[in-house]
Order: C-alpha cells, then sequence, then structure tokens
C-alpha cells in the first residue's frame, strides 16, 4: 500500500465511524466554550471507552450482567452524543442482551464494539 | 437570558452528559450544580433550595426511579419539578416516570430549542408554586396572628413582612394590625376603668362607713338613754336602729373588702397544680366551721385528678368561697359536698348543700357583685354576694364556665367547670 492509499483508507472509514454534523451541531450548542471543551469531551469518551470495555470484558467472566449493562449503556449514550452510529447501536444490542438475558456468547458482540470503538476513536483524532 | 433564570441540579453518573447539559443551562443564564447519582442528588437537595432536577434513571448507587420514589414521599421535595433524561430508545421508562411523578422528560441529544422551552415551562410551574406557597404562609401568619389577638399575646411586628407587601393580602395584614392596635388600647382602657371603678368603691364605702359607725354609736347611746328613762318604746326602737345600722355595716365592709380582693386579682399565673391536693388543702381550715355548725362536710373526687396548670392561689380561694357559702346557708344536721370530676378534656367541680335554696330569678344574677338583695341583709343571712363576685372573677379569669343550680327548700349547688389542657 501506498501512503497515500493509506490516506484514503482512513478517509473513507472515518465519515463512516462519526457523523461530523453531530459533532459541529454539539459544539454550536456549547457556544462560546465549545472551541475550549470539545477536546476535553473527546478526551474522556475515548478514555472512559477503553475502561468501560475493559469493565464490560471483566463483566462477561464473571456473568455480572448490571455491570455489563450499564457499561454498555453509558458508552451508547456517549456514542450517540457524538454521531458515532454504528457504536451506538452495537452498544444498544449488548445493552438489551445484558438485561434480557445470559452473557454467555457476549464475548465475539464484544470484540465488534472494540474495533468500531477503535474506528471511532481514530475517526475522532483525524478531526 | 430566560424569562426566569433559576437553580437547577443535574443528576446523571455519565460525565460527558453531565459536562454537556451544564454548559448548556449555563449559558441559558441558570446555576446549575451536578450530582454522580442519586444518593448524592438526595443529600444536595435536602441541602439547599432547587427549582428543577434533571434526571438521568440508569446510575449505579441510587437509580431515577428511587430518587423520584424518595422525591414524592418527602412533602419539602416534592413539590421540585423533575424532567427525566434519557435516549430515544427508552420511551417505556418515561411513562412510567411519569405516573411516578415526574413532570416532563426530555431526550438525548438534546435540541437547544426544547431543552430551552421545557426548563423555562418547569421554572415558571416551581415559580407559580413557589408565590402560592408563600402566598399560603403570609395567609397563614394572619390567621395566626388572630389566634395570637383571641389569646391576648399578638405582636404588631409579626405581621411586618405580610403588611409591607403591595397587594391585597398586604392591605389585610395593614388594617388587621390597626384593628389590633385599637383592639388593645380599648382593653387597656376598660382595665384602667376597672381599676378605677373598684378603688372608686372602696372609698366610697369607706366614706360611708363612718356615719354609719357614728349614727349606730347614737343609736346605742339612746337605747341606754331610754332604757334608764324607761322609755320602752324608744327603747325598742332605738335597738333596731343599732341591728339595721350594722347589717348596713357589714354589707359595706364586705364591698370594701370585695374591692380590695379584685384590685388585687391579677391576671391568673398557672402553675402544674396536683388538682385533688388543692381541693383538700383549701377546704380543710373549714371542716372546723363545719364541725361548728353541725353540717357534714364530704368529698367525692373522681381520682386520680389530671396536673393542671392554673393559678394555685386563685383557684384555691375560689373553692374556699364556694365551700365556706355552702357551709354558712346550711342548718344544723345539713350536708355539703363536694364533687370533682375530670372528663372530656374539662374539669367539673360541683359543691351541694341541702340550704334552703335559691329562687331561679335570683340564681340568674347570684354571680354578681351586688347579687346580696336587702332582705338578706334584713334576714342576717351572711354576704353570699361578695364571696360568688370573687369566684366569677376567678373562673372567668380561667376561660371557665360558672355553674349554679338550685331548687328552693332542697338545696343548691356551686360550681364551675375549666378545661384542663
Amino acid at each position: 500500500m501506498t501512503p497515500q492509499s493509506t490516506h484514503g483508507a482512513a478517509a473513507d472509514s472515518a465519515p463512516q465511524a462519526i457523523d461530523r454534523a453531530v459533532i459541529q451541531q454539539l459544539a454550536s450548542a456549547l457556544g462560546d466554550q465549545g472551541v475550549a471543551v470539545m477536546p476535553a469531551l473527546i478526551r474522556t469518551f475515548i478514555e472512559s471507552g477503553d475502561a468501560l470495555l475493559a469493565s464490560a470484558r471483566v463483566a462477561i467472566g464473571r456473568d455480572d450482567r448490571p455491570t455489563m449493562r450499564r457499561a454498555m449503556h453509558t458508552l451508547k449514550s456517549n456514542a450517540n452524543t457524538f454521531g458515532a452510529r454504528a457504536l451506538e447501536a452495537l452498544c444498544r444490542d449488548l445493552e438489551r442482551r445484558a438485561a434480557d438475558g445470559g452473557l454467555s456468547d457476549a464475548g465475539a458482540a464484544l470484540d465488534e464494539v472494540a474495533a468500531e470503538l477503535a474506528l471511532v476513536r481514530a475517526a475522532l483524532e483525524a478531526l | 437570558m430566560p424569562a426566569y433564570p433559576g437553580t437547577i441540579l443535574v443528576v446523571d453518573d455519565n460525565e460527558i452528559n453531565r459536562t454537556i447539559l451544564r454548559i448548556q443551562l449555563q449559558q441559558e443564564g441558570h446555576q446549575v450544580e451536578t450530582a454522580e447519582h442519586g444518593l448524592a442528588a438526595i443529600a444536595m437537595l435536602r441541602e439547599r433550595p432547587f427549582d428543577i432536577v434533571l434526571l438521568d434513571l440508569l446510575m449505579p448507587e441510587m437509580d431515577g426511579f428511587q430518587v423520584l420514589t424518595l422525591l414524592q414521599a418527602d412533602s419539602e421535595l416534592r413539590h421540585i419539578p423533575v424532567i427525566v433524561i434519557s435516549a430515544l430508545d427508552e420511551m417505556e421508562n418515561i411513562t412510567h416516570c411519569i405516573e411516578m411523578g415526574a413532570t416532563d422528560h426530555l431526550a438525548r441529544p438534546f435540541n437547544p430549542m426544547l431543552l430551552r422551552a421545557r426548563i423555562n415551562a418547569s421554572l415558571a410551574a416551581k415559580r407559580l408554586h413557589d408565590q402560592e406557597a408563600e402566598y399560603l404562609h403570609q395567609v397563614r401568619r394572619i390567621t395566626d396572628a388572630a389566634a395570637a389577638i383571641e389569646a391576648k399575646r399578638f405582636d404588631a411586628a409579626s405581621l411586618g413582612p405580610v403588611a409591607a407587601r403591595g397587594d391585597a393580602l398586604g392591605q389585610l395584614a395593614r388594617v388587621f394590625t390597626q384593628m389590633a392596635r385599637e383592639v388593645e388600647a380599648r382593653e387597656r382602657q376598660l382595665k384602667q376603668e376597672s381599676q378605677f371603678k373598684s378603688a372608686l368603691i372602696g372609698k366610697i364605702t369607706h366614706e360611708l362607713r363612718s356615719p354609719f359607725v357614728s349614727v349606730g354609736l347614737t343609736a346605742q347611746l339612746i337605747q341606754r338613754y331610754a332604757e334608764r328613762q324607761m322609755l320602752a318604746e324608744v327603747c325598742v326602737e332605738a335597738g333596731q336602729l343599732d341591728r339595721q345600722l350594722a347589717a348596713g355595716r357589714q354589707m359595706i365592709d364586705s364591698v370594701i373588702s370585695y374591692a380590695s380582693l379584685v384590685s388585687k386579682l391579677t391576671a391568673p399565673q398557672p402553675e402544674p397544680t396536683d388538682m385533688a391536693a388543692m381541693i383538700r388543702e383549701s377546704t380543710a381550715p373549714l371542716q372546723r366551721l363545719a364541725e361548728t355548725r353541725e353540717v357534714e362536710l364530704s368529698y367525692v373526687i373522681a381520682e386520680p385528678l389530671p396536673m393542671m396548670s392554673v393559678d394555685h392561689e386563685q383557684l384555691s380561694e375560689a373553692i374556699h368561697h364556694l365551700v365556706h357559702n355552702a357551709i354558712k346557708v346550711s342548718q344544723p344536721g345539713g350536708h355539703v359536698r363536694l364533687s370533682c370530676a375530670a372528663q372530656g378534656g374539662q374539669l367539673t367541680l360541683m359543691i351541694e348543700d341541702d340550704g334552703p335554696g335559691i329562687a331561679q330569678d335570683k340564681l340568674e344574677t347570684i354571680w354578681d357583685v351586688f347579687a346580696q338583695t336587702s332582705d338578706d341583709v334584713q334576714r342576717g343571712v351572711e354576704g353570699l354576694g361578695m364571696g360568688l363576685a370573687l369566684v366569677s372573677c376567678i373562673i372567668k379569669a380561667h376561660r371557665g364556665k360558672l355553674l349554679a343550680r338550685s331548687t328552693p327548700g332542697v338545696g343548691s349547688s356551686f360550681g364551675f367547670r375549666i378545661a384542663i389542657g
């Protein structure tokens, strides 16, 4: 792969991972403080995302559904805030599963969440 | 700036949500505080006033449903509007929350226009509630003031804040305060007049007494002179004159003693009193009088009687007078019975005698100062009037009710009823 095609792949995946219009709306809703606060919010999103993934993994091992549910609920909410629609959908699905039934087959779904979160992170860092 | 800037508590475990909502609301001009979970929120709400709570549902420690339940159960916090915040996919929870007492809901991500409209609507409702509560509070101050006037301990300063209002309630408070001052002034004047009257009666009767004494002495001189001169008719007349003068003197003496008692009679000084003990103590000295007159004095006291807050000295005096009168009107071999019982928050004390009794028309004025008629004086019946008038003063000062029953030829009962509380 050439450096150019790598750049092209990132440019393709980023618009799918986050909806830029949502980010812009958020920034404008924050008004004067938008410019100052947005980078901190994004940092919090990414850092807390890692922590939530980690606690979700532990929860699967212990079949701890309330923790799993809360982690996916928070991550879903944050994905919604930043226009990460695919991530939001994956988290919603896992949140419902944790609410309704067992976590036996949740590992694979959580891997998908982790992969999508990585894409979102890349897209946000590219902003 | 919003129509009514408010103090808003944002309750959400998600730091990003808290931050965004805080900034958005601050930009609208509101004061914003945040809590990470329900427990912290409840503690803050109990500590200081908030106008609105924005409440997330899924939280650790204490979730939104528990917060709603606690708020609704707390009469101090129930009136604070709660706007539930949630994601769009949680609508079934919203219905449940509204049923539990939430005012409104907002879905994330917040549309700034909708956020502003919902917050302002809830703030307006809260403001209306606060005004209503303040209004009711001030109305209560006026009704309290009315009760205070009734109990003769009204302080005009207590209505100051209400009287400062520019509206109808303020006017009511001002008129009320003015009327209360007038009532107070009139009462003071009446009291002064009444004291003056007592003093005047005392003075006049004193002045009246000396001519009675000197004319009485003259009558005795005439009687003795007539005896020596053996003027039988003059002697009888002079003797009768002397007896009549003595009866008149006695009446004047009792008026003097009444006037001095009334002028000394101050407002009751209540103290906790064992009623049964007080009844026995106040009437024990009369046992000898009863024996002398061959009257049997007995007690029917429904013990235990409650402890009561009364003026011990005054009430003792009243009971003493009632029993004293009953013994005086009894014939040898007669019976005087004191009965006392507490029932329905009232204490009733009655003293029955089997004396001559009193006609119905006289019974109606028996408690008046000058109830004793000239007939009684001529018949030599010792004064009922002054003693009963004094009892009447004391019982009325204790907000009690006087009781009197009589059947001529059978006997009388006098007594009173006062509230225990």
